[in-house]
């Protein structure tokens, strides 16, 4: 937040809507943090300590955790899966037609896609992947089955996503080199895209297909 | 205990803090996502009631909603029509929340200049931290973003504010706001960063070489203090 990384307790108490009070209570009771000490023994906060303090209120408030809970989520010691996340997910995943009724390796597209070294995806309206071929399942680290229904952005760099979800705004557009960051298992880096637009049957889907122009590690 | 407060003296407005039940964020975001500004108003107004500080209604209710219509957009889950009917809401229930001046106030005098980089829409957040700003006796300059980036350096160099305050929803070029942020601080200004795209990537603002990054109105208001200090 700042490069000047220690403040006091009246100033994270002023930062985090909560009184000093409430802060030393949260440190004595949950053992919420553990701030530096000064030689005179006041309290000097870091940047992670207020950034921890503030993951905690909003568990608390936006979230609707227990104080408890949302303080052992903060400190990683459990994960508290969103509610609205996982349905959503799971029900597009059952929901996600496939291109052809088959859905295997006879679906023609895929004797082509297969061989091809680029990230190739077919999406729906909501930019979710129908289907995909082997470079993008491999990328991503998972089953082409199980790439159906998750979102294109998902695949994007935090930092790109507002510009992925631009991919499927409708109406579907053609585009030629539209540059995007990916973040894959298999694969992190700026990859240049063309997108077509097709229909099928009475669906109008989205093609995109990337190519990698500096590719990294996908452990960072 | 003494020795703390007397270091922050005047950085904790009375009144700030809410208790009690939750802020009726999720409420609110529903509100926005229907266009019921009547409704929004009405909780924004309840909140009010309850804590008496505009901070306090900005910091933690309507950042955190407006966060998760936000989220509900890059999810995918909404379409971009629902998210600016959101925002046209919010406009309206920012728009009505009345100024609640700020006990600690700054030393009279104390300048900013707020602006965010050309073509830049998402200046709500930078709104409301104006606002804020003027609860607690700064006097704010709000640049209108079709401002040229090459301006805002020569601004800052006749004006001579305390501090400049600079927003991105969405950073199209991250050079581009470093260059701005070098030419500013070359004048010893500080500058303080905000808004989404510095909220979604944690560590964006010292790419830009920021002196601070308030992630909301509240920790902004508290960092804009402190890099006023001479």
């Amino acid at each position: 937040m700042t490069t000047q990384a220690e403040f006091t307790i009246g100033e994270v108490a002023a930062m985090i809507g909560f009184s000093p009070h409430t802060i030393r209570a949260w440190e004595r009771r949950h053992q919420i943090l553990k701030p530096h000490r000064t030689p005179s023994n006041q309290r000097r906060y870091s940047v992670e300590d207020i950034e921890l303090l503030r993951e905690v209120i909003n568990g608390v408030v936006v979230r609707g955790l227990s104080l408890k809970v949302a303080v052992r989520a903060a400190h990683g010691a459990i994960a508290v899966p969103s509610a609205d996340d996982a349905p959503a997910t799971a029900a597009r995943a059952e929901a996600a037609p496939v291109l052809g009724p088959e859905a295997d390796a006879d679906v023609p597209w895929r004797a082509v896609a297969d061989f091809l070294p680029e990230l190739i995806a077919v999406l729906d309206e909501e930019g979710c992947v129908v289907d995909a071929n082997v470079a993008l399942a491999s990328a991503a680290g998972r089953l082409r089955e199980h790439l159906r229904g998750v979102r294109f952005v998902d695949f994007a760099d935090p930092y790109d996503r507002a510009k992925a979800v631009t991919a499927f705004r409708q109406p579907f557009l053609r585009r030629k080199g539209w540059e995007l960051n990916l973040r894959l298992p298999g694969g992190c880096g700026l990859y240049t895209f063309d997108c077509l637009p097709i229909r099928f049957g009475d669906r109008q889907l989205l093609i995109v297909m990337g190519r990698a122009v500096s590719a990294g590690s996908g452990d960072d | 205990m003494i020795g703390e407060a007397a270091l922050v003296r005047g950085a904790i407005a009375n009144g700030t803090m809410w208790r009690g039940r939750r802020p009726p964020v999720r409420q609110l975001a529903q509100a926005m996502l229907r266009g019921d500004t009547h409704t929004a108003c009405e909780l924004a107004d309840q909140f009010l009631a309850r804590v008496r500080s505009r901070l306090a209604v900005f910091a933690d209710l309507v950042q955190p909603a407006h966060a998760e219509v936000g989220e509900l957009w890059y999810r995918g889950q909404i379409c971009m029509e629902d998210e600016h009917r959101a925002a046209g809401v919010l406009e309206g229930v920012v728009g009505q929340i009345p100024p609640t001046p700020s006990r600690g106030r700054v030393a009279a005098g104390s300048r900013c200049l707020l602006t965010v980089l050309p073509g830049e829409r998402h200046t709500l957040g930078l709104g409301m931290f104006a606002l804020v700003l003027e609860d607690e006796g700064w006097e704010v300059e709000l640049l209108d973003h079709d401002c040229e980036p090459e301006d805002v350096p020569e601004l800052v160099e006749r004006t001579r504010p305390q501090l400049v305050g600079l927003s991105a929803g969405y950073l199209q070029s991250v050079q581009g706001m470093a260059r701005v942020v070098g030419a500013i601080r070359a004048r010893s200004v500080p500058v303080l960063v905000g808004g989404a795209a510095f909220n979604r990537t944690g560590d964006l603002w010292r790419r830009v070489g920021a002196s601070a990054y308030g992630p909301d109105p509240r920790v902004g208001t508290v960092l804009a203090r402190r890099l006023a200090r001479p």
